[in-house]
């Protein structure tokens, strides 16, 4: 190798090696911690998004005075709007047990009666689930307008189906 | 919809996802053709560096 | 060289009349009775989800090939999918969050089935980033291989998701041959957009198996160029 060349390769290469072996302990690290927290967490209920009417009514106690997410379908003719505001008061339902809920805020546009819903909030024993957030939660039906009727009656069965 | 209200227009959203496909589809498209036009560029080169050399000093690798 | 590049010609030619056609359809499909025109959406998201899985089954095979047979030719394949697999599941991941923002009412949620398909992202670009992080190819090509096969786990748990876990998003709307919850009209523009989007991963593929197999060459005739020079 010629003179002039040495001092160059002296200055690059700690660099670029100390830049791979970043770039090296990153991805590694980034990967198997992301994958293994997957894995981890697969083996707990933490990756189960919301809980049923039914489990919450049975362990009420348990459930009580922290932030959960509650998830069934809106009850047919439970949701009662109080006029002049956002508030609004419905059942969610599994088809087997159901829970007060009340919110007051912004809804999603798929929200509606029959249909899936998961609110974020906090459970009051016995009294009412206080949502600070409703989702909307869609069946895995794709309908065409035309065939509403149907539709309705099959989404319904779906999501009752998969909170079994 | 279903309970009578009109159904909203999401053409928005819908022109957002069918944009950012585009763009990242044929964005990657491109991004290999042009790649793969320079490095075929640089193998062409090294083609003729060769054949100079081996001119000057034939008989070298 | 020259055979594959006329195959990716053909591929791609094919990809861009079925995307045509699918758009059109896409375009052309009636509402669904809840989700109005956002149904869509749909069309871009499912498919561009399945391939992000495909891309990633054909990395493992790829990796398991080359830590096996110690194939070139294999390990030149997994470095052209990764990208690819990469951009697809971004794609997922975004539309999905366009779509969830008006109908769901969030952007995002840490249910099962996103935070899982999230991680595949990770994993895509951790891939890359780990092939880089070598001066030696065959030592990122070893290290990559085994990471890629490590990473296989999550395929599973993203397929399984939606049923193992109660999740927001919903569950598979083809979930063997006897249910099918996507009704005609809405079915077919989707049928088309996969077959358009299997097409589209090919090409993209070989696409970047030639980028990367050429600038390999011109990496070694540098290399030989530097050595006979030094």
């Amino acid at each position: 190798m010629t003179t002039p060349e040495t001092p160059d390769t002296q200055e690059t290469t700690p660099m670029t090696s100390n830049r791979k072996r970043w770039l090296m302990v990153g991805s590694l690290v980034a990967v198997l911690g992301a994958l293994g927290l997957l894995v981890f967490t697969s083996f707990t209920d933490a990756l189960v998004y919301f809980f049923t009417p039914t489990e919450i009514q049975d362990q009420s106690a348990k459930m009580a005075d922290r932030k959960i997410r509650i998830g069934g379908m809106v009850q047919e003719g439970s949701l009662k709007r109080t006029s002049g505001t956002l508030q609004i008061r419905f059942l969610i339902t599994d088809g087997q047990k159901d829970i007060p809920v009340f919110y007051d805020g912004v809804l999603p546009d798929l929200f509606r009666e029959g249909q899936g819903v998961v609110a974020e909030g906090v459970w009051k024993p016995g009294e009412t689930f206080i949502a600070t957030t409703i989702l909307a939660k869609h069946s895995e039906d794709y309908i065409p307008i035309e065939m509403s009727e149907e539709g309705i009656a099959k989404s319904k069965k779906s999501l009752l189906d998969s909170l079994k | 919809m279903v309970d009578g209200t009109p159904t909203p227009d999401y053409t928005p959203y819908v022109m957002a996802v069918y944009g950012l496909a585009a763009l990242v589809y044929g964005g990657l498209t491109l991004l290999g053709h042009w790649r793969l036009k320079g490095l075929k560029q640089r193998l062409d080169d090294f083609g003729h560096d060769r054949r100079e050399r081996s001119d000057d000093n034939s008989g070298d690798t | 060289m020259q055979r594959l590049a006329k195959w990716q010609l053909l591929v791609g030619l094919a990809t861009v009349i079925l995307l045509a056609v699918g758009l059109w359809m896409s375009l052309a499909a009636p509402l669904d009775f809840q989700q109005g025109n956002s149904v869509r959406i749909l069309y871009a998201h499912v498919p561009s989800a399945k391939m992000s899985l495909l891309i990633y089954l054909f990395v493992t095979g790829a990796s398991i090939a080359f830590l096996w047979k110690k194939s070139e030719t294999a390990d030149i394949l997994a470095e052209a999918a990764v990208p690819v697999g990469a951009a697809f599941s971004a794609v997922t991941l975004a539309s999905g969050s366009i779509w969830g923002k008006p109908m769901w009412g969030a952007w995002w949620a840490w249910d099962a089935r996103l935070t899982s398909m999230l991680v595949l992202l990770i994993i895509y670009v951790g891939l890359m980033a780990l092939r880089n992080a070598f001066d030696d190819q065959g030592k990122a090509a070893r290290a990559t291989a085994v990471l890629a096969i490590i990473g296989a786990i999550d395929l599973p748990i993203i397929h399984y998701s939606v049923t193992w876990w109660r999740t927001l998003h919903q569950p598979a709307s083809f979930d063997g041959p006897g249910k099918i919850s996507v009704q005609g009209p809405l079915l077919t523009p989707l049928l088309v957009m996969s077959a358009a989007f299997i097409l589209l991963g090919i090409y993209l593929v070989l696409l970047n198996a030639r980028v990367v197999a050429t600038r390999r060459r011109v990496e070694s005739l540098e290399d030989e160029e530097a050595w006979n020079h030094g």
